[in-house]
């Protein structure tokens, strides 16, 4: 597996920050450390994985459309246990919602595993994880001169809209129902923010 | 360390991008897969911000790695991108 950066992520279960790494994700291991194994998880039944807005993406099929393009780009996180944590496919010639003639990186799927999702196990795993590659898509729009704005499109749940107002995204459209979809986007002087806070800009 | 506030577990997206919202005029390059993290960062500069190598080599084959440096700075420069750090 190809190794993009060393990243730290949260041990759930003694908030100890451990080793982990973004790796480029190939069609193969898609399918054998994502759709193979993802959703094997004995104490939660076929209603709640049903419930789960992901439950039947097709991490392979995502790869092999998008992966190996200059364009696109599909990772996951890598633990210690060999176990990918989480998994985004994203894009960087979005045109930007909040100033149009500017581009943005789409994120148009983004996914901690099931086992780190604490609504549905009693204890997960690590915490953390999607905003680890959310951080990700937003270094990959600074580097590529996009300014780091990234857009995207969210369930408005509580606990996310928590997060996003939180990391300063900008909810696009007011009008849109919010048992959709909902469109988002981070604003350069949001991304510029996080950056700085991150330790990555001066 | 992490603050609960900033933890995210969730799942974002699930559509592809509408194509009104593609910006129709940035295109996937031709040509073989780049070999190195080098060339994949500046073949997708190159696609983004074609105005920056209009006068320049658009093909990095036979490129040595400190000129495709060089033309990286120059990108970064140009673009006003910091170099982050922690890379």
């Amino acid at each position: 597996m190809e190794t993009l950066k060393r990243i730290q992520i949260l041990r759930a279960d003694s908030n100890q920050t451990v080793d982990a790494e973004i790796i480029r994700l190939t069609t193969d291991v898609a399918r054998e450390k994502i759709d193979k194994v993802w959703w094997k998880l004995p104490s939660v039944s076929a209603e709640e994985m049903n419930d789960e807005g992901d439950f039947h993406w097709d991490w392979e099929r995502l790869a092999r459309i998008y992966s190996g393009k200059i364009l696109h780009e599909c990772v996951a996180v890598l633990s210690q246990e060999n176990y990918l944590e989480g998994a985004m496919v994203y894009q960087f010639n979005a045109k930007s919602k909040l100033e149009p003639n500017k581009e943005s990186v789409y994120v148009g799927w983004l996914a901690s595993a099931p086992r780190n999702r604490n609504w549905l196990v009693s204890q997960t795993f690590y915490k953390g994880v999607g905003t680890m590659l959310l951080y990700w898509a937003l270094r990959e729009s600074y580097d590529a001169g996009l300014g780091g704005r990234i857009s995207l499109q969210s369930l408005p749940t509580p606990s996310t809209v928590q997060f996003y107002e939180n990391k300063g995204l900008v909810r696009i459209d007011l009008t849109q129902p919010t048992n959709d979809l909902v469109d988002y986007e981070l604003p350069e002087s949001a991304a510029l923010a996080w950056l700085q806070k991150q330790g990555d800009l001066p | 360390m992490m603050e609960n506030k900033d933890i995210f577990d969730g799942v974002i997206g699930g559509r592809k991008l509408s194509k009104k919202f593609v910006k129709e005029e940035i295109l996937e390059p031709n040509g073989s897969e780049p070999t190195s993290e080098l060339d994949r960062k500046l073949s997708r500069l190159m696609a983004l911000h074609p105005e920056l190598v209009r006068f320049r080599r658009s093909n990095l084959a036979g490129l040595d790695e400190p000129t495709k440096r060089a033309l990286l700075e120059d990108m970064y420069d140009v673009l006003g991108v910091t170099p982050l750090r922690n890379e």
